[in-house]
């Protein structure tokens, strides 16, 4: 597995969606190569700092709204 | 953007006042469909799945989203934030 193959895989592997073959693939390579382990490191830190963002109590309505604008931002770049 | 006028929940004190400014700062300075996934995802805690049906993309396309949105902010905070992250 090389280096932008490892990379790839790093968000399916931090919520454990990858074959046990891959992981198996990926988890060699990590061992042998540090700059990918940093890259993991810091990767998993910016999805759990991510998590941290002030969440805010809103009405279902409010909450409805937000979620169509987010998604409305999406739609405009597919 | 998301905080504010609001009453928080699930404020997490570890993080502190200035880490947490940054990575407020760094959400927002984000391009507007890489914020949006990550607040979906991550923030609001939606699934891949309840993306891609909401969105009416495939999973897949959401988890490649989400990926790249997640290596532009990395990029940033590692910027901002240094060592720290």
């Amino acid at each position: 597995m090389t280096c932008k193959e490892a990379i790839a895989k790093l968000a399916e592997y931090l919520d454990a969606e990858l074959t046990p073959a891959v992981v198996a693939k990926l988890e060699a390579h990590l061992r042998e190569c540090a700059p990918c382990r940093a890259y993991l490191a810091t990767y998993r830190k910016t999805k759990e700092l991510a998590a941290k963002v002030n969440r805010v109590d809103m009405p279902e309505e409010v909450k409805t709204r937000l979620r169509a604008l987010l998604v409305g931002q999406i739609r405009r770049t597919s | 953007m998301l905080a504010a006028g609001l009453p928080q929940r699930d404020r997490d004190r570890s993080l502190t006042g200035e880490t947490r400014a940054i990575l407020n700062r760094a959400i927002d300075s984000l391009p507007a469909h890489y914020r949006a996934v990550i607040i979906l995802r991550d923030v609001e805690e939606l699934s891949n799945e309840e993306i891609a049906q909401t969105v009416g993309e495939s999973v897949a396309s959401v988890k490649s989203r989400l990926h790249r949105a997640r290596m532009a902010l990395r990029e940033l905070l590692t910027r901002y934030l240094g060592p720290r992250v």
